[in-house]
């Protein structure tokens, strides 16, 4: 979840070119809102990925995480406006989590080319 | 009486009593994960549970020396007890922790297009934000 709050400034510097952040998960809006939304103080999107389409359509889906519920595997792709994945990165480890800030290397990489 | 007889032999072979250094290592197993617990927040912290670790790794330490020096059985027991306990995280962060392959997502050079609720119950539109900018979506496991 920290890192949630860490994209907020990545979100700022697509903002420059009028992209943006996308979190995704399986939870519901009402959970979306009150527990990452509104607790960490995010301006960007939370999309609610209920039924589980969208993280079958990514192959990000993680099998009976919990029991019998599938969730969404923990992914970071960086797109181009054409859609074309410029880059990614799965964890190995439900711990690991991205530093920002390298993120945002990959960002800016991405509007100087643009 | 009994045990104080062991006590007592035990001292005359062993002068050295050790046995609250794996006491004090038992106390530092449940630190550590506690620590770990309210400092994850930091991503590196979060990533190599580093704090975890260190603080476990001297209560296992403390308890092993312990037990090298005061052979008492809930010296030994709880000695071992702390090796146990160090054992069982070090499982869990490292391999019960591990995520499935996601081969079907690496295959994947562009972005299916989708649209879903955000937190305010408004349709967004991948294609939509595409219009605009370049997009980076964080998938991400849930809100615990």
């Amino acid at each position: 979840m920290s890192e949630l709050r860490g994209f907020e400034a990545v979100n700022d510097l697509l903002a420059e070119s009028g992209g943006s952040v996308l979190g995704i998960s399986v939870d519901p809006p009402d959970v979306a809102k009150k527990y990452v939304a509104t607790r960490h103080h995010l301006n960007y999107d939370i999309l609610c990925d209920t039924d589980r389409r969208v993280i079958h359509q990514y192959g990000l889906v993680h099998k009976n995480a919990g029991p019998d519920v599938d969730i969404a595997i923990p992914a970071n792709i960086l797109l181009d406006q054409d859609g074309s994945i410029v880059w990614r990165h799965t964890p190995k480890r439900i711990q690991e989590r991205l530093n920002p800030a390298d993120v945002m290397i990959e960002v800016r990489k991405l509007l100087d080319r643009g | 009486m009994t045990q104080r007889a062991n006590d007592a032999q035990t001292t005359s072979i062993r002068p050295i009593r050790r046995g609250w250094l794996a006491f004090i290592g038992f106390l530092l197993m449940f630190t550590g994960p506690i620590v770990y617990m309210v400092t994850q927040d930091d991503p590196y912290v979060r990533s190599t549970g580093w704090p975890a670790f260190v603080i476990m790794g001297i209560g296992a330490v403390l308890g092993t020396m312990a037990f090298t020096s005061d052979r008492r059985k809930w010296v030994t027991a709880l000695g071992g007890l702390n090796v146990v306990l160090l054992a069982i995280f070090v499982y869990m962060f490292y391999v019960w922790a591990q995520l499935p392959p996601t081969q079907g997502f690496t295959a994947l050079k562009h972005a299916p297009g989708f649209t879903l609720a955000n937190q305010d119950n408004v349709d967004v539109s991948l294609n939509d934000k595409l219009a605009k900018g370049p997009v980076l979506l964080v998938f991400y496991r849930g809100f615990w």
